[in-house]
Order: C-alpha cells, then sequence, then structure tokens
C-alpha cells in the first residue's frame, strides 16, 4: 500500500535547516586583562552524522593534520522521532494552493499532517568552561521553553505559514576534567530540543471545481420528489459576466481570473414528474 | 648501616657532570631541533580558574630526542560528532642543561611547562605539553639529567600567534574564525559600531577556513522557507511603545 505513489516533501532536510538556522550565528567575545574585547569568535556549526570517507577527504585531506581540531564549535543531530497525539489534526481536512499552478485551473492540495516530535541533540564542544557558558547564555533566553518559528513548509504555492515550535528540553554539562595529566580535558554542553513537526503526505493536483449539483429531498423515505440545483460559470464570449445559460460559453473556456456570472438551474421533480 | 664508601658517587659532582654530558651529546646526535613556544595568558578567568585567551609571540629553537621512536601515540585519527579529530601524541626528552641553555636563559622558564607548545618540524605540526616527568630516570648518580615531556596535537581555540616564524603565524591564524579581518574601521582606523556597542564588519564575512562548517549552508537553505518577517524575541521591532 505505502510507496505506490513515491513522494518526498524534503520535511526532514527543512527541519534540520530550520535547527542550524537558528544556531549558525553565535558569537562570543574575549576580553583582555582590562576588559577590552580583543577577539569576536563566530561559532562553527555542523550537522554532525555524515559519511565517513568524506570527513577524511574533507577535513584531513592531507592524512597529515597540523590541529587535532578547532574550537569552540558546535554540533546537532537528530537522535528522536516520536508521535505526537496531542496534536493530531483532523485527518480528511485537506489544503489547497491559492495559486493555478499551469494556467490551466489546476491546484495542489494535501490532507491534513500527521505531527511527530522531532528530537535534536545540540553539543557544543569547547576549550574552555567560559566559552561554553557564553555560548548556551545566549541560547537559553530565546527558548521560554520554546522558540517559534515561521516556516513555509510546502512552498510558497500553498501560502500556508506554518509556526513550528522548538522546545528546550534539558542542558547538561560534561566536564571531564578528572584524570592524568596526560589526558585531556573534553567539555561539552549538551542541549536537548524537541520540534514540534508536522509531516504530510503526498500533494495531488486537481482542478477547479465550476458546476456544482445539489439535490434537496424534502423526505428521503418516499418517492416524494427533489429539488435539483446546478450552479456553474456564466461568460459571454465578450469577457462579460452573464447569467444567462444561452449566452455563455463553454464552462471548460471560464477561468478562475475571469470576470463571470452564475447560471443557476433549478429543476423541482414531484413523484417522477419533472418541472422547471 | 652506611653504603659503601668506595663505590657511592651518588654525591660526586664529577660523575654527575660526566653522565649530562653524555646524555646532553647523544641528544644532539640523535635529537631533532624544534621550536618550543611559551604561552602567555592574556586573560585568566578567576572564577573557573582556566585561560581565557593565549597568545604565542615567541619561538626558541632547541633539540630534543623523540622518545616516541615507533611513531605518534594516543588515539589516532577518528570521526566524531564535531567532525574529525586526531588525537596524536608524542614524548620527547631534552637535557635540564640544553633546554636552560637554549630556552631558560631567553624566556622565564626554569622547565619545560604545561600548555607551552612545541613546534615539530617533520610534519610542521604544533604539539602541546600535557605533563612534564621530571624524573625519568631516578637520580642517576644523584642528579637528574633530562626531562620526559609528553605532547598532543595541538586543539585550536583561536589562539594568537605572533612568533615570527612565518611557518608557524601563518598557519595557525589561518585558522581562526575570528570577525577581525572583517571589521568596518574609519579611515583612522577607528572600529565602527552600532549604537549598542556591537562591533561592524563586512557582510561577507564568513567561516571559510573550515570547510565542514555549515553556517552559510543552512542560512541558503532555509532562506527559501524561513519566514523571517517576524524578528527574534528580543529585537527592538518587538519592543512595547507608551
Amino acid at each position: 500500500m505505502i510507496g505506490g505513489n513515491p513522494f518526498y516533501n524534503s520535511l526532514f532536510k527543512k527541519y534540520v535547516a530550520i535547527f542550524g538556522t537558528l544556531f549558525n550565528s553565535v558569537f562570543i567575545e574575549r576580553e583582555d586583562a582590562a576588559g577590552n574585547i580583543i577577539q569576536s569568535i563566530k561559532v562553527p556549526i555542523a550537522y554532525g552524522p555524515r559519511e565517513k570517507f568524506l570527513a577524511r577527504l574533507q577535513d584531513n585531506p592531507t592524512g597529515s593534520a597540523t590541529v587535532s581540531i578547532t574550537l569552540p564549535r558546535i554540533s546537532f543531530e537528530i537522535d528522536r522521532i516520536s508521535y505526537a497525539p496531542d496534536r493530531k489534526l483532523q485527518t480528511l481536512n485537506k489544503t489547497v494552493s491559492q495559486k493555478d499552478i499551469n494556467g490551466n485551473n489546476v491546484y495542489k492540495k494535501v490532507f491534513s499532517p500527521a505531527p511527530y516530535d522531532i528530537g535534536f541533540k545540540l553539543q557544543i564542544l569547547t576549550k574552555t568552561m567560559e566559552d561554553g557558558l557564553k555560548i548556551v547564555e545566549q541560547i537559553l533566553p530565546y527558548f521560554t521553553p520554546e522558540w517559534t518559528v515561521q516556516v513555509e513548509l510546502l512552498g510558497s504555492d500553498f501560502n500556508m505559514i506554518t509556526n513550528i515550535p522548538t522546545v528546550l528540553e534539558s542542558v547538561a554539562i560534561d566536564d571531564q576534567y578528572e584524570a592524568d595529566f596526560t589526558q585531556r580535558r573534553v567539555l561539552i554542553f549538551v542541549l536537548n530540543f524537541t520540534m514540534k513537526a508536522n509531516f504530510y503526505g503526498p500533494i495531488t493536483e486537481s482542478k477547479l471545481i465550476k458546476i456544482t449539483e445539489v439535490k434537496l429531498y424534502a423526505d428521503t423515505t418516499a418517492n416524494s420528489g427533489f429539488i435539483d440545483t446546478i450552479i456553474r460559470p456564466g461568460l459571454t464570449s465578450d469577457g462579460l459576466p452573464t447569467s444567462n445559460a444561452a449566452l455563455s460559453v463553454a464552462f471548460a473556456q471560464i477561468n478562475e481570473a475571469d470576470n463571470f456570472g452564475f447560471i443557476i438551474n433549478t429543476t423541482q421533480t414531484y413523484s417522477g414528474n419533472t418541472s422547471g | 648501616m652506611a653504603s659503601n664508601f668506595y663505590f657511592n658517587n651518588f654525591n660526586s659532582k664529577g660523575e654527575q657532570g660526566l653522565i649530562q654530558d653524555l646524555i646532553v651529546e647523544s641528544i644532539k646526535m640523535y635529537g631533532i631541533d624544534l621550536y618550543y613556544l611559551p604561552r602567555e595568558i592574556i586573560n585568566l578567568s578567576s572564577e573557573f580558574r582556566e585561560q581565557q585567551t593565549s597568545q604565542y609571540n615567541q619561538a626558541v629553537s632547541t633539540v630534543m630526542y623523540i622518545k616516541s621512536v615507533d611513531g605518534f601515540d594516543g588515539e589516532g585519527e577518528f570521526l566524531s560528532s564535531f567532525g574529525v579529530e586526531v588525537r596524536e601524541e608524542i614524548t620527547f626528552s631534552v637535557a635540564n642543561f640544553t633546554f636552560n641553555n637554549d630556552v631558560g636563559s631567553l624566556i622565564r622558564r626554569d622547565r619545560p611547562l604545561e600548555s607551552d607548545l612545541i613546534w615539530f618540524p617533520l610534519n610542521k605540526a604544533i604539539f602541546q605539553i600535557k605533563y612534564v616527568n621530571v624524573r625519568p630516570v631516578f637520580y642517576q648518580m644523584g642528579a637528574l639529567q633530562f626531562y620526559d615531556v609528553t605532547c598532543e596535537l595541538f586543539e585550536y581555540s583561536n589562539e594568537i600567534f605572533n612568533t615570527g616564524i612565518a611557518a608557524i603565524d601563518t598557519v595557525y591564524n589561518a585558522f581562526a574564525t575570528t570577525t577581525t579581518p572583517y571589521h568596518l574601521m574609519s579611515e583612522e582606523g577607528v572600529l565602527l559600531s552600532t549604537e549598542d556597542g556591537f562591533e561592524l564588519f563586512e557582510e561577507e564575512y564568513d567561516i571559510v577556513n573550515q570547510p565542514d562548517a555549515m553556517n552559510t549552508t543552512f542560512t541558503d537553505i532555509s532562506a527559501n522557507f524561513i519566514d523571517f518577517s517576524r524578528e527574534d524575541p528580543f529585537s527592538e521591532s518587538n519592543a512595547r511603545i507608551a
């Protein structure tokens, strides 16, 4: 059943980019003993997991590194995905694009998303406690405990802004300083976040509905007749709106943006008899 | 019972001097010339008892023996969540006399100090001294003749290099992620800043010297779908106007 029509909305990639963007402009400043700022440092950030051979070829291409690692730096990765039943929406609701995507009255639509929480683990590696605290102290005030960004998850066609809250769950400090002097001190700040994400199914296309037909029954338990109402757009060949079907061009030639009128045709049926 | 007077030379200065000369001569024959970089702490954090910034302004040539003859020790090269880390260790032996003569006479060092650096010419890399064993041989003839210096590949954190040795300064300052080269300055050389005191720097500033940094990548990708019309909660656009 799953996979009959492959689809990929790149939502995971977008969520990773959103999360990375929250922390990609962190600076720390260092001062001299007199309190003068002598360095302003931008902290590099990267998504942690990567293909090993690419890492070696990129980070140590000569195989003879001149530094062990450069600090400070931030790394993050997805460590958890779990369903969020408290954010469940009515499944059959549809979101429809606001634009005619190919000029032929064709629109995109997608059903309600499935709510999932994505866990992100953000790690900050610094050489000193103070460098780490300078970074963490710039992060904490933004999360109360969530920070919400507005995102166009499905592109501009849908003209739909979605709020994506990211919640700071916990902060831990891993300071490995208790060892003999030949062991290096490793100082890592670990921040766990939960991003309240939505996942959409396949985006399908459908044409604009131009004709509606409504049948009203006074009594559905007996053959007592009904009222049948058909509404369709009306447009003369001169581009003027009309409610006269005889003057209108075929409805297939009428587009969403035309200045059309409405042709309403109602018929009544009484126990098999019809009157217009 | 006292030790035998005729065989106990532990207090013999002549014997001690002979062994010292032999060690100095041996290290000169089998050792390697390298640079010793003393650390200068710019600012010491009293709360956390650590240095905030360091700089290295001198490089003193001396000779040391490579004790790790089989190659680098340590955990080697591995991939962590922070990228490729190289944890290589090396142990040098340096004669007390040589160190005092070459380094101690120029800078204030009685012995090699932990956190000072050693530039190793074979792979043109800097190693940081982690531990100095001042008694690698236990009072040979009643004296200590050399130190064992255990070092590991340098963990760079925007330290400032101004040693005058191009092979060191150029290579290591290039790792910096500081905004200094991109600061906007007046004609008089005064740094420009905003009313709030934030320094101004060129828009094209980016971390270009670290190939695995993705700061700009995230900005470029997310520019297509993040709505930045709402500023961050601490911007002035959110300030309540009375």
